[in-house]
């Protein structure tokens, strides 16, 4: 453009013509211009001008010079005037736009609003000046809407004005409406079609943005046309052509990006776009390089983040974990919530850095921009999969659901959803494992690795299906052996545990010597393998070889003084034996480490401790009260670490149920049940409940389902429980079968013989009193009683004096005596009815024989008349026939009539006398009176005693109750067994003189007796019975705890007791203490989960073996990956895909992370018995 | 063939405990007898394909805990939990000899081979031994330990031995009446014993769920078995010397072959506990009997 302005001269008409191709120096105008007192337009003409010819500086210090120096003495001054300050205003604020320096600039934007605002003072709504301003705000940036409305306005008065075009148009791209943005370019090119480039370039973005690449394309080269030099026109050229992924094209998008930055080296947009490139080109010096140019180019703080971003990756990439880490984060400072890259690699710096609280808080915010992510859903879901929190690990376990029903092929999630559902979900578990093992199988073409195989086998383990278990186990070990050519000390490990599962599985086969055997080439090898140890002591244990456990458990503080499990095991030994002193120790001092002070079990047992010492009764009601309380305490404390523990659930019930709270502990009880089924002392809680509270056939089904759940055997506590019951609701014959098959196991308990000769005692008693009875069950009723007889005198000499009272036995032998010479009278009573009956059945089959024979006879009769004729003989013999079979039957009948009735009469007969008899002798009626009293208060003291005895019976039971408590009871019954005993003694004398006639006297001793009995028998019912009760709740409560941890609390009530189980609740107790170190809650697990302890720890293993193999697969799933994975801005297009490969790349660094996270994890949880012989074997 | 071939439901009315079989000389008949918890002793004649009830023999006070036959096959003894021994004349049914052992002073029973006398445990850990003829008790071995679970004599007559409550096996010489040795090798009740036919063996069945194999002559111990889930209640010797027959609480008979130290097969038939398990003479059948009430037969490959 060339011509001349020309500047007029003070008070002449001549003018100095300026050629604008040859302006002088600004300094020189400057001067000439003030000099001549020129008008203003000639000012801005020529600042402009200088402006155009790039002397920017001229044109800012002629228009300084302008506002004060220039002539306004003109019409219309103010529109030059306007003018001037706008076009000020607008190089301030594009200067500040370009400046960094963040002082300056605020400066030159306070110079510019300075001057807007003078300027609106002169003409407000000038349409410049109102476009000067709109712009100003945009690029203030928070004030879009005051800017939509100037632009609005302007576009009001002139609906063509293209700088208000373009800038509603930048408006709209900025809210994203495209569209809209596109169709105010196309306006303004219409209007104006040799606009500038950067329209151009304005379009080319919208169609990027609305997916037109080719258009967008065009837009760009059209841009690039018209302006050679037009960044942004290369740069998103080049972008689209890195996007074609084409290894042409990157190398023409590059070519655009390098020309781009010889034009303008310090575009940080151009900048970050090579930072990209050369990260792909490995040239990560260059990365950093550029990244932090354009960091530095840049206020713009997306721009910032995606240079700290870029300067992160390169870091990661090269290890520099810290480096990348302060990147990140800065990344994740600067960068809107849409750029969740930096998020993803902050999350795994957080991983690596073991920080996985803000790992996962990371990954959360990426998942939030990108719901349903797979790549982080699949992150989450590994980083909960390991969290203590249920909620964390149901979050862990939707995710990968979700990734596995993305990715069906996704071996890495499948195993990792298994893994998860190993702790809820077994049949889940192992159909991922089974997807997973099929996946590696026909996409991988890998061998399944021996981590899964293990797992599986432990799965099915679990579910019981042991011999398919036992092949998995075995091709675990197969396939350890061939991996263990290319990392032998991972895998030797691996098979170490895997050879330690085995051995549990062959305990569960019961084949105890191939454990053994297991256990100890283990040993062999690492002797340090704390677990072997102590089911080698198990083992022992449960053959009864006490000495032996105890030796290997010791062996197992060799290796580690403070092992919870081995402490708790030994301690187990000594409550076994009833050593309440010495067991409580060893649960002290596990409580006391610093590191298992919170140990559940230990606690449990310690309340089981203080709950058995109140199954000796106690005369001290204080001392009683503060064991209850003690023990009370202590579950209490159990529950307040892990509110779902149902042995300490049950612990409390059971102190309820001391307190005589039944019903409190009948719910606590019945919740328990409910939580699990697989806790016999439960069972038999609630049976005692049913018992005390009279349901007795309730407690009998209770009793006996116990029996056939948990015990293969007959174990004869539960079997005399089951007694009890019967015996308590008169159902005697049951409950004499039930001894019998009690004592068939257990022939050497004077207890279970005692108990035998009581019920047939009261059996007989029964049957004698009965005067229905027949001969044959009152002689047999007769032997039993000699036989309760000679129990009973068996017993009082030779009884264990240990269990019960001795003396009682004595007077119980000689209550059968007397019974017996009694029974002589039954006897003849019976045999008279029998006789009698007898006679009459001969009289009646007489009298039926000769019935016959005349019906024979008549028959005959008819015969004959039938040989007679032989017509008639048909009818008449069908007549006959019918009249002879309604003849027989009713003679049947009329004879069975009699018979009936006629035994009763003569039972009643017998009845009257007998009155007679004793109506006749004067003695006798007292005797007859007597009797009935008597065999009442027999039957009653009877029951009475037997109660009392039952229930003294349950606590002797135990066996290991302590001395003490024995000491005191026989006491409290010798004092009862002395008063009873002086009376029958008198009363013997008596009776012996009298020959058991009875006399007045007779008869109030034994009342006296009989209140003696109801005294002591009450006594024992409110303190004794009470007690028993309690006792065997007791005796339960102490079993749970054994369920809970080891079997061998289950050894605590009682020896014979409880082998299967106890082998059963061993491994639960294994899995209790195991989980303990995990996590609290998992001690619910309950029995089997020893096992999965185990495979908890080695899935730990095979999640590592998991992100090794499958690392392999996936890059082959990455390329799918790829498409979805975090885009960022419109440049961002390009970097997405880079940006996902550079995620994939850092994975890999985390899954080695994870894994060595995870060795930690096992080491640290002392559970990792595998691992830490592996290391040591390193 | 390993297979069940017939099995009599009900025999009885409770729980049986104890079974035996043997082959009569007088009329060769193949008889079991069985006894129960309900009081009774029945013998069946097997026919080669099912039981026949024989005899229902009544007299038993408690449950019938011990039954045996004699060498010849004549005479059933049987031991009750009132500690009453009976002899029963297998022909006629008939009760030859009632024999009152004191209070609590029988448990199981076995006959010496020659017939002439009945072995029985105590609760004070005697073995107590009764004559066939007299019916008297005409010797006991002291154990000195606790109450003696089970006794056998070795086919030889030399030997009996004893397994007590508390895991403790004692082998007497019969001639000297002395205690030659003693294996601690159980800690828990051994519940039966046998010797091989050879008496060069004593195998012993514990509640530690194992079964122990000794050498007689040495009492070293030649094996420990494990494979059953609980309690082994009996075992017994086949007449071929090289496998025996072992019965659970884990509702499970084994055979188990000697030299290998294996169990050879398993039957699952039972539907509870099985509390004993016997072979015939020509060690082709294996008699078994359970508390689900049921006499089960099998047959077992030669």
């Amino acid at each position: 453009m060339s011509g001349s302005v020309e500047i007029p001269l003070r008070d002449t008409d001549e003018v100095i013509e300026l050629d604008l191709d040859q302006l002088p120096e600004g300094e020189e105008v400057l001067s000439i211009l003030k000099q001549e007192a020129a008008p203003l337009h000639t000012w801005v003409t020529l600042a402009l001008e200088y402006y155009k010819q790039g002397f920017a500086e001229d044109f800012e210090k002629i228009l300084e010079a302008s506002r004060s120096d220039a002539n306004i003495n003109y019409d219309n001054f103010e529109k030059d005037q306007m003018r001037a300050l706008d076009s000020l205003a607008a190089y301030y604020v594009q200067q500040a736009h370009k400046e960094k320096n963040k002082d300056r600039r605020r400066q030159m934007f306070t110079q510019a609003t300075l001057l807007y605002t003078t300027a609106d003072k002169i003409i407000m709504y000038d349409q410049n000046h109102l476009l000067g301003r709109a712009y100003f705000c945009l690029l203030e940036g928070d004030k879009m809407d005051q800017a939509d409305a100037q632009f609005n306005f302007v576009l009001g008065q002139s609906s063509n004005n293209i700088p208000a075009l373009l800038g509603k148009a930048c408006i709209a791209f900025y809210k994203k409406d495209y569209r809209g943005a596109l169709a105010y370019y196309k306006k303004a090119m219409r209007t104006n079609p040799r606009c500038p480039a950067s329209v151009r370039l304005g379009m080319g973005h919208c169609f990027v943005k609305l997916g037109k690449i080719e258009k967008a394309r065009a837009a760009f080269e059209r841009a690039l046309q018209l302006d050679s030099q037009c960044v942004g026109a290369l740069v998103g050229l080049a972008i689209l052509e890195l996007n074609t992924k084409s290894t042409e094209s990157i190398k023409n998008g590059v070519q655009l990006l390098s020309k781009a930055y010889t034009i303008d080296s310090t575009n940080p947009m151009v900048l970050n776009h090579l930072a990209n490139h050369f990260f792909y080109k490995k040239d990560y010096q260059k990365v950093q390089h550029l990244a932090l140019h354009a960091f530095h180019n840049t206020e713009n703080e997306a721009m910032r983040a995606e240079s700290c971003y870029q300067l992160a990756r390169a870091f990661h990439v090269q290890e520099d974990y810290d480096q990348a880490f302060q990147y990140y984060y800065q990344a994740t400072q600067f960068s809107s919530p849409n750029f969740t890259l930096p998020f993803f690699g902050l999350g795994q710096m957080y991983i690596y850095r073991g920080d996985t609280e803000n790992a996962s808080q990371c990954f959360e915010k990426v998942l939030k921009a990108q719901p349903g992510n797979y790549e982080t859903m699949k992150i989450l879901g590994s980083l909960y999969a390991n969290s203590t929190q249920q909620e964390k690990r149901d979050i862990a376990k939707q995710h990968l659901k979700k990734v596995t029903e993305q990715f069906p092929d996704d071996v890495e999630a499948w195993i990792e959803l298994a893994q998860i559902m190993e702790q809820s979900d077994i049949q889940g578990a192992l159909q991922a494992y089974g997807t997973a093992t099929r996946l590696l199988k026909e996409k991988v073409e890998a061998d399944v690795p021996p981590e899964i195989l293990n797992n599986v086998a432990a799965l099915h383990f679990r579910l019981g299906n042991l011999q398919e278990a036992r092949r998995y186990y075995e091709s675990s070990l197969e396939r350890s052996k061939m991996e263990a050519q290319n990392d032998e000390t991972y895998y030797s490990a691996i098979s170490v545990t895997t050879t330690y599962n085995l051995a549990r599985l062959y305990e569960a086969l019961h084949e105890d010597d191939k454990a053994e055997r297991l256990y100890k080439n283990i040993l062999r090898e690492h002797p340090n393998y704390v677990d072997c140890y102590l089911r080698l002591g198990c083992m022992a244990r449960d053959r009864g070889q006490i000495y032996e456990a105890s030796d290997w458990f010791k062996e197992a503080l060799q290796i580690n003084q403070d092992h919870p499990d081995a402490w708790s095991l030994i301690g187990n030994l000594h409550l076994a034996k009833a050593e309440w002193g010495p067991g409580q120790k060893k649960f002290e001092r596990i409580l006391q480490r610093p590191s298992t002070k919170d140990d559940a079990y230990s606690m449990i047992a310690l309340g089981n401790v203080w709950l058995q010492t109140l199954h000796q009764p106690m005369r001290d009601k204080e001392k009683e009260k503060r064991h209850q309380d003690r023990a009370f305490a202590m579950y209490k404390a159990v529950l307040r670490n892990d509110s779902k523990n149902i042995w300490a659930a049950n612990g409390i019930g059971c102190v309820l149920a001391h307190k005589q709270c039944i019903n409190e502990a009948r719910d606590v009880f019945a919740q328990v049940r409910e939580a699990t089924a697989d806790f016999s002392d439960v069972w038999l809680n609630i049976a005692h409940i049913y018992v005390e509270q009279k349901q007795y056939v309730s407690a009998v089904q209770m009793y006996e389902n116990c029996l056939k759940k948990f015990y293969k055997h007959h174990n004869t506590e539960v079997l005399v429980y089951l007694a009890r019951a019967y015996f308590k609701c008169g159902k005697l014959k049951e409950c004499k079968q039930t001894l019998l098959k009690a004592r068939h196991v257990a022939p050497n308990d004077t207890v279970l013989l005692y108990n035998i000769a009581l019920v047939m005692q009261k059996l007989a008693t029964q049957i004698l009193k009965d005067e229905k009875s027949n001969l044959k069950t009152v002689l047999s009723a007769v032997h039993d009683l000699e036989l309760a007889h000679r129990f009973f005198s068996y017993l009082s000499h030779a009884g264990d004096k240990m269990k019960f009272d001795l003396a009682q036995a004595a007077i119980e032998a000689r209550q059968c005596s007397d019974l017996l010479s009694q029974a002589q009278y039954h006897v003849m009573r019976a045999r008279k009815i029998d006789e009698e009956e007898r006679e009459l059945r001969k009289k009646q089959d007489d009298e039926r024989e000769a019935l016959r024979q005349k019906q024979l006879e008549e028959q005959q009769e008819k015969l004959r008349q039938k040989t007679e004729t032989e017509q008639r003989m048909l009818e008449q013999r069908a007549q006959f026939i019918e009249k002879t079979k309604n003849l027989l039957v009713f003679d049947h009948v009329a004879e069975d009539k009699p018979k009936k009735s006629g035994g009763g009469k003569r039972g009643r007969r017998v009845e009257d006398d007998i009155i007679d008899d004793s109506e006749s002798d004067d003695n006798a009626a007292p005797k007859k009176k007597r009797r009935p009293r008597g065999s009442g208060s027999e039957g009653e003291g009877g029951e009475e005693r037997g109660r009392k005895r039952v229930k003294k019976r349950r606590p002797k039971g135990e066996g290991g109750e302590g001395r003490k408590g024995r000491a005191q009871k026989p006491k409290k019954e010798k004092k009862e067994a002395v008063g009873e005993d002086g009376l029958t003694a008198k009363q013997r004398k008596k009776v012996v003189s009298k020959a058991i006639i009875s006399s007045s006297e007779d008869s109030d001793s034994d009342k006296e007796g009989l209140k003696i009995d109801e005294r002591s028998s009450s006594g024992s019912e409110s303190g004794g019975g009470g007690g028993g009760k309690k006792r065997r709740i007791l005796s339960s409560g102490s079993e749970d705890e054994d369920a809970n941890r080891s079997g061998d609390n289950k050894g605590s009530g009682d020896e014979g007791r409880s082998r299967g189980s106890r082998s059963r609740s061993r491994s639960g107790s294994r899995s209790a203490s195991r989980s303990r170190s995990r996590s609290p809650s998992g001690s619910r697990s309950g029995s089997g989960s020893r096992s999965r302890s185990r495979s908890r720890s080695r899935s730990k293993s095979g999640s590592r073996s998991g992100s090794r193999s499958p690392s392999r697969s996936r890059s082959r799933s990455r390329s799918g990956s790829r498409s979805q994975s975090p885009a960022g801005s419109n440049r961002g297009s390009g970097s997405e895909k880079e940006g996902s490969e550079g995620r994939g790349s850092g994975r890999d660094d985390e899954g080695s992370d994870k894994g060595g996270a995870s060795d930690s994890d096992g080491g640290g949880s002392g559970k990792g018995a595998s691992d830490k012989s592996g290391d040591e074997s390193d | 063939m390993y297979s069940l071939m017939f099995k009599q439901e009900n025999a009885h009315e409770d729980s049986i405990w104890s079974c035996a079989w043997a082959r009569s000389d007088q009329d060769s008949s193949d008889n079991i007898i069985t006894g129960s918890v309900d009081d009774q002793v029945k013998v069946w004649t097997w026919t080669g394909d099912k039981l026949e009830l024989r005899h229902e023999l009544e007299g038993h006070q408690l449950g019938v805990v011990s039954v045996d036959l004699n060498a010849s096959g004549t005479i059933g003894a049987s031991s009750s939990l009132d500690s009453h021994l009976k002899l029963w004349d297998i022909e006629s049914g008939k009760l030859l000899k009632s024999v009152d052992a004191g209070p609590v002073d029988a448990w199981t029973i076995c006959f010496s081979p020659d017939s002439k006398y009945l072995a029985s445990g105590s609760h004070t850990g005697k073995i107590n031994i009764f004559g066939v003829e007299s019916g008297i008790k005409e010797g006991s071995l002291d154990t000195r330990g606790k109450f003696t679970f089970s006794v056998a004599y070795s086919p030889d007559g030399k030997f009996i031995a004893s397994g007590s409550i508390d895991g403790i096996v004692n082998i007497f010489d019969v001639k000297s009446g002395k205690l030659i040795h003693t294996l601690e090798g159980h800690a828990m009740p051994i519940r039966s014993l046998c010797f091989s036919p050879d008496s060069q063996l004593l195998v012993t069945a514990s509640d530690d769920s194992h079964i122990k194999i000794y050498d007689v002559q040495h009492a070293n111990l030649a094996g420990t078995l494990s494979g059953h889930g609980s309690w082994v209640l009996n075992v017994a010797f086949s007449p071929d010397n090289c496998h025996f027959v072992s019965c659970s609480s884990d509702k499970t008979v084994k055979v188990w072959d000697t030299a290998q130290r294996q169990c050879t097969h398993t039957y699952y038939d039972h539907l509870e506990q099985v509390w004993c398990a016997k072979y015939n003479n020509a060690g082709t059948r294996i008699v078994s009997v359970s508390d689900d009430k049921a006499v089960h037969v099998y047959e077992i490959p030669m």
